[in-house]
């Protein structure tokens, strides 16, 4: 489980996140979504131990984010939205490279390595230089390289961006079969509207580094507009005096009274 | 292995394979080669004096290597995004400051070794061909190497500081030849005997050893070091991209 509680960064005056809480249970897929500059790369930034937080308190699978990084490091895969691989290394070279780093043991690591290749169809990379690789393919080995440590939590930052739409939806059924078949936590951001339909088992909505939204039912998709949603919610937000998401019931039918006046 | 010892390799191995790093140890030998050709003809007892000449000669020339190898340590990985991944792997921060120290220390020593090489071609050519002690050689170069790790320390933190590497590059350029300058007993105008005793490479190429020479160096390496995990740790780049 991954509890999130009152986390803000600030980045001198700017509050980049400003008091988010959440709770993700594993099984759970979470598409983070918000305009840019919302605070959702720095949400994940936070929760991958790369950034501190300025406040708040963060407990993953048990582990204190502050007190017990390396812990979290080891059980979480994170990747970054830039895609940084190291240009001059080969793809099966890079691999091992990472699985050294993570820690995975000697006799392991030549294993987990050729299911990582296999896994993300990338056999007849596994020679060639990442310099030499496409957008889409890059990405294919940064999951590879994220999910070969069997991480217990993803933490994915616009995963898809480069991505073809053969790519996106094999990497989308390969996220699914991981998180279905390990429990996996997977929380990941995009701007794709239907990569999150298809992938998301709920959404998260940040607005201005606060959390506007919390749609746990994504059945409200399926009838109404997707921005119209999330902009409802996001207005139902701003409106509110209580500084509490719109998880409950009661905010559903508050969306749903918005979008029909 | 290690994780510091797997960042070493990698960083070796992409330095070797670049064609820039070669070209440094070329032109590194080359200008410790003319150096020493020049001294050659200027001294007439090189029993005692020639370890002493080579080794402040390397001290000087080193810098160029120093500033190379240092300058991209940090700064290409910052830009590349690369850090932001090894940041979030189970290493921690010390692991990768030693790591990039150790690569540009071994890189920075491999040049000057490769400089030496050149040297007995030299003092074949010499003539009449000077005498000179290979132990005390030895004891110069040890001081030389305790001099590279406290200048590669250096130029590990200078390059996580400046955020480009050509401003990293000519900072450590600067800065390691100042204090090579200072340090190696050459120029006496600073009459400041307590800084020029540092490293008093002539009384430990005469095999004189001084403990406060070790010391000095490995309290100023470890110092430079701590800094740089210290300005790792505070992921000071992030916020200015923000």
């Amino acid at each position: 489980m991954l509890v999130a509680e009152n986390l803000t960064k600030a980045f001198g005056s700017t509050v980049a996140v400003k008091n988010v809480s959440f709770t993700v249970c594993r099984g759970e897929r979470v598409a983070i979504v918000g305009e840019n500059g919302a605070g959702k790369t720095t949400l994940l930034r936070i929760l991958s131990t790369f950034l501190p937080a300025t406040s708040g308190h963060v407990e993953i699978c048990g582990f204190d984010l502050v007190c017990e990084a390396p812990c979290i490091r080891s059980i979480c895969g994170y990747m970054p939205e830039k895609t940084p691989l190291y240009e001059n290394m080969r793809v099966s070279e890079y691999l091992k490279y990472m699985a050294r780093l993570r820690r995975i043991p000697q006799p392991e690591r030549r294993i987990r390595v050729h299911e990582a290749i296999a896994g993300y169809d990338l056999v007849k990379y596994s020679t060639q230089k990442i310099s030499t690789l496409s957008k889409g393919t890059r990405k294919r080995v940064a999951l590879a390289e994220t999910t070969m440590h069997d991480p217990d939590v993803l933490l994915l930052d616009d995963p898809f961006c480069d991505c073809d739409l053969f790519q996106k939806l094999s990497l989308v059924s390969h996220i699914k079969s991981i998180n279905k078949l390990e429990n996996r936590i997977v929380l990941f951001t995009s701007h794709d509207k239907d990569v999150i339909l298809s992938l998301a088992t709920r959404v998260i909505c940040l607005y201005k580094g606060e959390l506007a939204a919390d749609l746990k039912d994504m059945s409200v998709f399926s009838e109404k507009n997707f921005q119209d949603v999330l902009k409802t919610w996001t207005e139902i937000r701003l409106r509110s005096t209580v500084h509490e998401p719109h998880t409950d019931p009661q905010g559903n039918a508050a969306v749903e009274r918005n979008l029909e006046k | 292995m290690s994780p510091s010892f797997a960042i070493w390799a990698r960083e070796c191995k992409s330095y070797l394979q670049s064609n820039s790093a070669w070209c440094v140890f070329a032109v590194t030998a080359a200008i410790t080669g003319m150096l020493f050709s020049l001294s050659l003809r200027e001294l007439d007892n090189t029993f005692e004096y020639l370890p002493a000449v080579v080794c402040k000669q390397l001290l000087l020339v080193i810098c160029l290597p120093v500033s190379f190898f240092s300058m991209s340590l940090f700064p290409e990985e910052i830009e590349s995004g690369t850090l932001e991944g090894l940041l979030t792997t189970p290493v921690s921060d010390w692991n990768i400051v030693i790591g990039k120290f150790l690569s540009s220390l071994t890189m920075v020593t491999l040049s000057w070794l490769i400089s030496l090489l050149v040297m007995p071609i030299y003092l074949k050519c010499a003539a009449p061909p000077p005498t000179w002690s290979p132990l005390s050689l030895a004891g110069g170069l040890f001081t030389l190497f305790l001099s590279t790790t406290v200048w590669c320390a250096a130029g590990c933190l200078i390059s996580l500081i400046s955020r480009h590497q050509a401003i990293a590059g000519v900072i450590s350029f600067a800065v390691t030849l100042i204090c090579a300058v200072l340090f190696s007993g050459t120029f006496l105008i600073f009459d400041n005997q307590a800084v020029i005793e540092m490293t008093n490479l002539p009384d430990a190429a005469r095999g004189i050893a001084d403990t406060r020479v070790f010391f000095a160096s490995i309290s100023l390496t470890w110092f430079f070091l701590f800094c740089a995990a210290h300005r790792l740790q505070i992921r000071d780049w992030v916020v200015k991209n923000n």
